[in-house]
């Protein structure tokens, strides 16, 4: 039995020693015992029992609940519909920045992404179709999470910067150099306007890595598979 | 999909009832409650670790079950599971939900032969 003590040991290596994981280790290893000694009572060899009930235990990560099994290919599928939704909402919304310079430069290389992520996307519901839920590949969904906070922190951060910076591109010389500030039209509070909205369109990306984890939970291998 | 693909993903939404079910006969550690879910079945459903641990974890969060380390002479020691009284409540609410739904979806799946 020493030999299965070992083996969870082994297990559970990576995992920082907290009383949580001792207990978990514990448990798992009375249950091990316990399986062998059923499999035992059933008439096989103590080796052989130790062999078959090893074998069938599944991963620390797995015990811990940490790793999901995730479809790879449905799960990509569904990540690009997503990101496929958001730019043509973008794209769409993006349409009257289309006067501007940096607008219509923006407002196409949306329209491409849309494009591009179709073509990807097609492609990927070609596959599916054909091979569907074949490969199963275990991602973490603490790992998830952390990512989706450091997204919208990050986010955040650049729309700060960005904010910060064309005010003072814009305002800044009233205070610096004692100009005045030149927003003689509609069309100039518009030109002003629009570097301030431009930046946002960048939600796309913390808004796709806050529906991962969602999208992980959704595309779950199923336990017989 | 295979047969059995189908009937585990129904299963999947019932775990937590079902290990209720087997701590309202008695307290019950986890491979015994994995070997008691596998005859209930009549030797066809085998409840993974994994989900095993997961459901415990959450049906113990929920206060619907506690546990205790049991004092086994030989061996490791044992983590056993007792169902609360509120776990009964929830046990009881389910099975009546469940029965319900039993009936309604009977009713839109199985076709009726006679007129």
């Amino acid at each position: 039995m020493e030999h299965l003590q070992a083996h969870v040991e082994k297990l559970f290596y990576k995992y920082k020693k907290s009383s949580q994981i001792e207990e978990l280790k514990w448990e798992v290893l009375s249950n091990l015992e316990a399986r062998v000694a059923d499999l035992v009572a059933d008439g096989m060899e103590l080796e052989e029992a130790m062999r078959v009930a090893i074998e069938q235990l599944p991963s620390a990560d797995q015990l811990v609940g940490e790793k999901r099994k995730v479809y790879a290919a449905v799960f990509m599928q569904e990540l690009v519909q997503r990101v496929l939704l958001y730019t043509l909402v973008a794209w769409v919304l993006t349409m009257p920045l289309r006067i501007w310079g940096m607008g219509i430069l923006l407002n196409h290389s949306l329209l491409a992404l849309c494009l591009l992520e179709g073509a990807v996307f097609a492609a990927l519901l070609g596959i599916n179709r054909k091979t569907g839920k074949r490969k199963a590949v275990e991602l973490s969904l603490r790992s998830a999470f952390t990512l989706r906070k450091t997204a919208w922190l990050l986010w955040g951060l650049y729309m700060a910067v960005s904010v910060a910076y064309t005010t003072a591109l814009h305002f800044g010389s009233d205070i610096w150099f004692a100009r005045e500030i030149s927003l003689s039209g509609p069309y100039q509070f518009a030109t002003v306007a629009v570097e301030y909205v431009l930046p946002l369109v960048s939600i796309i990306v913390p808004l796709l890595l806050h529906v991962v984890p969602d999208v992980m939970m959704q595309c779950e291998a199923r336990e017989e598979d | 999909m295979s047969d059995k693909g189908i009937s585990s993903d129904l299963i999947r939404g019932h775990i937590d009832t079902i290990i209720l079910r087997v701590l309202c006969e008695k307290d019950s550690y986890g491979y015994e409650i994995i070997k008691t879910i596998f005859q209930n079945s009549e030797q066809q459903y085998e409840l993974k670790e994994p989900s095993l641990y997961t459901s415990l974890k959450r049906l113990e969060g929920q206060k619907l079950i506690s546990s205790y380390w049991g004092d086994e002479s030989q061996g490791g020691r044992r983590k056993y599971y007792q169902i609360t009284a509120e776990g009964r409540a929830a046990y009881a609410s389910a099975l009546a939900s469940w029965q319900v739904a039993k009936r309604l979806i009977d009713k839109l799946i199985a076709r009726q032969e006679e007129a």
